[in-house]
């Protein structure tokens, strides 16, 4: 099988894997790299579990071909504590109780985040409107609205 | 087949690129993809060519009245181009129903066009703003209607080594009125779209434009269908007469489905409401 | 109030680090892909692997000729069918390969050859069926019955009849992980690593297929990514497949199901078809209800008896009626299995008593609340099962509710707004919904509903909760370290709790009928008080302990309660147990006081006790496209004593949601057997642009058997949404809704002719 090899920034690392040419961004990070914090949850950009920053913006990693992210920046949930330390975002997870199964949590960390760092001082509404490519069917979204809307008054 | 993967970064490389056979272009990914994955590996593409880091194709400029947009442009940027919030606001409107933040981050509109479901969020819109589309292949480029480019599910007019480089329209006088209905309010699919525009002086009509989408393969222009208001006075009966118009239209084209007990009185709902509100907005200077 | 204590699992899920079953990699794992039935009903003739087996990286296949144990028991769905299918979507055989991909798409070239049956897909045409029977020798399994009084006495003291049909739709858990499993061949047993609902039921069919007594058989959890009831049997069988495959290479196996698989295999919600008669006098008392219904099992039995059990013990409501009678027939189709989801058999007869409450009222030209009101069961009442209730909160919701909504307030302001605004085309509406909920698994449970868990102090005072319940993101084991913290008086630092594992943690039972607070929960507060216990015996030995003295533990301390200067450190007490050679392990074993039901009678005490909810929930509708807005809702719910009030607020949120989609967008579309909607392009859930503002109210009435007076709560939020909404649609249309969901098509269709303008 023809494989192609693709070079980029993964939090900020960088990073080079041998892959397949219709291999999803989603493939590359959880079965070649084992960075297995991104989530499948659909494979059709659905339900925003898998979803990563391109660039600085969200993007479902299931419907990115892994080749387009050649020389780009990634990022994913791996890369948002430092160490043990967590980001203040994620605190404010914990501060609300925004997480239960935990499933949608990571894309709903990246979701947030691309968000904060364009906007850091969104509206409710806004703060909805950038979550609602992802599914969560444990919190009814309101505890995560409330860890958001937190991070963003700190 | 030799597997092949091309990123271009200028148009002529692209143009290139896309010249040899059996290349599949790629914009966004966020329908290509859903289609690959569906696909046995043998029918999986083997050439493909990375449209989205052709940065001419991701430009928005306005000349005179003459609004030029880069196929390559994402949802996100339409919505937040100022030139677009100024001049033509709805296209920024259709555009923020469009998927999820995710979706609109990608998705491209030429890759939109291309992808042609009957459904799409934005293609009412390019119809009643009677938009064209540039398609370019290596020393050659047409430009053609959207209405014309577009033939039906899945289906154009774009040819092998053709890309859509552009879609430009004329910025109209009067504000366009868009309505989307999704059975949710995110990552919805249109059951039913349109939208239309109106101009008036005083109680007389001077010209309606009105496209409905998601109810046909292809948008349906209902401009025709409201002619016999020009010049005439706006009143109730003819209202109720264009929406039942558009509803014998819908049905000429996609017959009696079992769809049809939601979609027709909703098609004949949606009409009414376009033509009211735009008639409020015609009103206004 | 306690203090509040952050989740015990959080942080693992916020960094990524959190391993669900598809995370996991073993050295050497290979994969496996169903192939499974594409005819609704027929007997396999025959297989052809050939062109998948000449796949590159494909190992090989196997079918039900591989299972050395059970491949089917009775009426169960089984791991794969040995000749007959009974929906699209039945197991018949796996094909192995060496990555999950070219697994999957080598099972799509197995040719399968059927020699077909007839199918049936309607309930009612497949209980008159007189031959071709799905199981068995006919389609209804079985007719259950609840009779209190005489119904027909009840219809004749009545002034007003009031009769209504109304009906529910399949829906399904979706769960954001789709199922995966994990099976790793041992010398001497099978290891398997997935998220299961039942543990111990998942460890017995791995164990019964490969034909092993359960010790051979170890099951670890993997991180659970949301139940809400699925998981469960849908579980046993994926494990016993992936074990079946390790055995046979002797090598892991992982098998993760795509989106559509999991939509496709998973169980669902049972569709109902509900005919109601209720009567009242004209001051609104309630004297008589019949309820006749028919619920859709699907093409095997899994857990359907006893979720009609729960639907008939609960058909009358939190209301006080005289006479009931009460009648459901469980009935096979062809068409993909039904099987607990949150609600367990309550959300269809809340649904549908709480619609025709609304039509009663009308009827009566009454207040819906004040007819709940009138009506609501107060301690002492006689429930429509026999049993003499204590503990009844139903008024103290409704009322909470009022409250809270600022009902009368609430209802001039839409009134109004309808009045201006009719032109427009938005309505808005407001209804309610009330509910009396069983606590745990209840008389028609399978067997006893008990729980096992250990709890075990270190040397170092650090504790360790071994609990055999599973934790699927509800917080059963923040709960857990919330009881032993409270009962030591330590801080909830020191207390961890251990990954499920079928070695080690006795078998509780499933995650089901929001049971893990109440049984495990006191499971645990037994294992905790067998160490107070131990740590009082040894400190009894000290000069200072005079003889019956009572300790208190609190703030890390032990201190004499008559004598508050004398006081030792847990820390130090701990280091006195061990070195006098004791052991700090305490086991707690909870069993649910003994419930009766007489079958032929249909009477009996069917719980030991029920919670009680009421709320409310504010629509806008836009009458030209029948598309309905949440604006409002407000959820009332008696939780009893709140173990962790931040974890409730997340609990009622959830619940909401998950009803708001059975409400208004959720429905699996079935067209001859085959699902159509088969990924979440297709199948909606509410996004966070959907629910509008959840308000939950949470009412602490402490709870005389719960773990520190605690009530279930998991279910009793999803059951009484729908009704809600659907009387706010009612009410904004002037049109009554009696169908599931209200979706455009439905709320469309209810709008007066000439109104949308």
């Amino acid at each position: 099988m023809t494989t192609f090899t693709l070079h980029f920034w993964l939090n900020n690392q960088p990073e080079s894997v041998e892959i397949p040419l219709t291999a999803t961004l989603l493939d590359v990070l959880r079965d070649e790299l084992h960075m297995t914090g991104t989530k499948r949850g659909c494979g059709i950009g659905e339900c925003g579990a898998c979803t990563v920053l391109l660039n600085g913006q969200a993007v479902n990693s299931c419907t990115v071909l892994a080749l387009q992210a050649q020389g780009q920046k990634v990022e994913t949930v791996e890369g948002l504590a430092k160490g043990e330390e967590l980001s203040s975002l994620q605190q404010s997870f914990i501060e609300e109780h925004a997480v239960q199964c935990g499933f949608c949590t990571s894309g709903m960390l990246m979701s947030a985040t691309g968000l904060l760092r364009q906007n850091p001082h969104p509206s409710e509404k806004e703060i909805r409107t950038a979550i609602s490519g992802n599914l969560c069917r444990c919190t009814g979204y309101m505890p995560i609205i409330k860890a958001i809307e937190k991070e963003s008054k700190r | 087949m030799n597997q092949v993967w091309i990123q271009c970064e200028d148009k002529n490389s692209l143009l290139t690129a896309i010249a040899e056979p059996g290349r599949v272009m790629i914009a966004g990914g966020t329908d290509l993809l859903i289609n690959v994955r569906r696909l046995a590996p043998a029918d999986k593409p083997a050439q493909m060519v990375d449209l989205s880091l052709v940065e001419e194709l991701k430009n928005i400029h306005l000349e005179g009245n003459m609004l030029t947009i880069g196929s390559m442009v994402t949802y996100t940027q339409l919505m937040t181009d100022p030139l677009i919030r100024k001049h033509l606001p709805v296209l920024a409107e259709a555009a923020s129903q469009v998927g999820s933040p995710q979706i609109r981050n990608r998705g491209t509109l030429g890759g939109s066009l291309v992808n042609a479901s009957p459904a799409a969020d934005m293609a009412p819109l390019w119809i009643l703003l009677k938009a064209q589309v540039k398609l370019e292949s290596f020393g050659k480029e047409r430009i053609l209607l959207v209405e014309d480019f577009l033939l039906g599910h899945q289906k154009t007019m774009l040819a092998p080594g053709e890309v859509m480089t552009e879609i430009r329209c004329l910025i109209p006088k009067k504000s366009v009125i868009y309505q989307k209905i999704g059975r949710r309010n995110a990552a919805a699919i249109a059951r039913l779209n349109g939208c239309c525009l109106l101009d008036r002086q005083e109680d007389t009509v001077k010209e309606i434009r009105l496209v409905i989408g998601a109810a046909t393969p292809t948008p349906l222009d209902l401009q025709k269908d409201c002619s016999g208001w020009i010049d005439k006075p706006w009143t109730i009966e003819r209202l109720d007469e264009v929406a039942s118009q558009a509803m014998r239209r819908v049905e000429e084209i996609s017959g009696r489905r079992a769809s049809a007990t939601w979609k027709f009185p909703a098609i004949e709902n949606l009409v009414r409401r376009l033509l009211l509100d735009a008639w409020a907005e015609g009103g206004k200077q | 109030m306690f203090q509040e204590i952050p989740r015990v699992d959080v942080k693992a899920k916020l960094t990524g680090r959190a391993k669900y079953a598809d995370d996991l990699q073993f050295p050497n794992m290979i994969y496996a892909a169903m192939v499974r039935s594409t005819i609704a009903h027929g007997d396999v003739l025959s297989i052809d692997a050939t062109k998948a087996l000449s796949q590159d990286d494909v190992l090989g296949i196997l079918t039900w000729k591989d299972i050395p144990g059970l491949s089917n028991k009775g009426k169960e769905r089984p791991v794969l069918v040995e000749s007959r299918v009974r929906f699209i979507g039945d197991g018949i055989a796996m094909v192995v390969a060496k990555s999950q991909k070219a697994a999957r798409e080598a099972a799509k070239l197995v040719e399968i050859r059927y020699q077909p049956l007839a199918a049936v897909f309607d309930v009612k045409e497949s209980m008159k069926k007189t031959a071709g029977w799905i199981h068995g020798r006919s389609n209804v399994e079985t007719i259950i019955s609840m009779q209190h009084g005489h119904v027909e006495d009840g219809f004749e003291e009545a002034d007003v009849i009031y009769e209504e049909s109304v009906s529910t739709q399949r829906v399904q858990h979706a769960a954001i992980e789709p199922e995966s499993a994990v099976a790793v061949y041992q010398e001497d047993h099978m290891e398997v690593y997935c998220p299961p609902k039942s543990p111990f039921n998942v460890r017995r069919v791995v164990a019964e297929t490969l034909d092993v007594s359960v010790n051979k058989v170890r099951l670890i959890s993997a991180v659970v990514g949301g139940s809400f009831g699925g998981k469960d049997y849908d579980m046993s069988l994926l494990a016993s497949r992936v074990a079946l495959v390790a055995k046979r290479y002797q090598k892991p196996c992982k098998m993760t199901y795509t989106r559509e698989e999991s939509i496709m295999e998973g169980t669902k919600r049972h569709p109902y078809q509900i005919d109601y008669k209720i009567g009242a006098k004209k001051d609104g008392t309630l004297t008589g209800l019949s309820v006749q219904m028919v619920s859709d099992a699907g093409a095997y039995l899994s857990k359907s008896a006893m979720v009609a059990w729960r639907s008939c013990v609960e058909s009358g409501g939190p209301y006080r009626i005289p006479h009931v009678k009460t009648d459901i027939s469980v009935v096979y189709t062809n068409q993909i299995y039904s099987d607990s989801l949150r609600g367990f058999g309550s959300p269809q007869v809340d649904f549908g008593l709480e619609v025709v409450m609304d039509g009663l009222a009308e009827r009566l030209q009454m207040d819906p609340l004040a007819l709940r009101l009138k009506n609501a069961l107060q301690d002492g009442d006689v429930h429509a099962t026999g049993q003499v209730l204590s503990g009844v909160s139903i008024e103290k919701c409704l009322l909470a509710l009022k409250d809270k909504s600022d009902y009368e307030q609430t209802r001039k302001r839409i009134a109004s707004f309808n009045r201006d605004h009719a032109s427009g085309p938005y309505r808005l509406g407001f209804g309610i919904a009330a509910l009396h909920r069983g606590e745990a698994l209840g008389a028609g449970g399978e067997g006893i509903d008990t729980a096992g868990v250990y709890v075990h102090i270190e040397k170092d005072g650090s504790v360790i909760i071994y609990s055999g319940l599973s934790e699927v993101g509800q917080g059963c084991q923040t709960m857990m370290v919330r009881i032993v913290s409270e009962i030591l008086g330590i801080h909830s630092s020191r207390i961890r709790v251990t990954t499920l594992d079928t070695d080690y943690v006795p078998d509780s039972g499933p995650t089901v009928a929001s049971r893990g607070t109440v049984i495990a929960g006191n499971a645990t507060v037994l294992a905790a008080e067998e160490l107070k216990t131990k740590i009082t015996e040894v400190l009894s030995q000290k000069k200072w302990f005079k003889k019956n003295a009572e300790l208190v533990f609190q703030n890390e301390t032990i201190t004499l309660r008559h004598n508050p200067e004398v006081s030792v450190s847990y820390q130090d007490a701990i280091k006195m147990v061990f070195s006098q050679g004791e052991n700090l392990y305490g086991h707690g074993w909870w069993s649910a006081p003994k419930l009766v039901w007489d079958w032929k009678k249909g009477q009996g005490d069917a719980y030991f006790n029920y919670v009680y909810g009421a709320c409310g929930c504010e629509v806008k509708v836009n009458i030209e496209t029948g598309k309905t807005d949440i604006v409002r809702f407000v959820a009332v719910h008696d939780v009893g004593t709140a173990l962790n009030i931040e974890e409730v607020y997340g609990q009622i949120c959830g619940g909401v949601a998950m009803g708001i989609g059975y409400g208004l967008t959720e429905e699996v579309q079935l067209r001859e057997g085959k699902i159509i909607n088969d990924n979440f392009d297709t199948y909606l859930m509410p996004t966070a642009m959907d629910i509008g503002e959840i308000e939950p109210v949470i009412l602490q009435e402490h709870s005389a058997i719960g773990p520190l007076g605690a009530k279930g709560l998991g279910e009793p939020v999803t059951s009484i949404v729908a009704p809600a909404i659907t009387n706010a649609i009612s009410d904004a249309l002037q049109s009554r809704i009696v169908d599931l969901p209200a979706d455009l098509e439905r709320v469309l269709a209810h709008v007066k002719k000439g109104d949308a303008r």
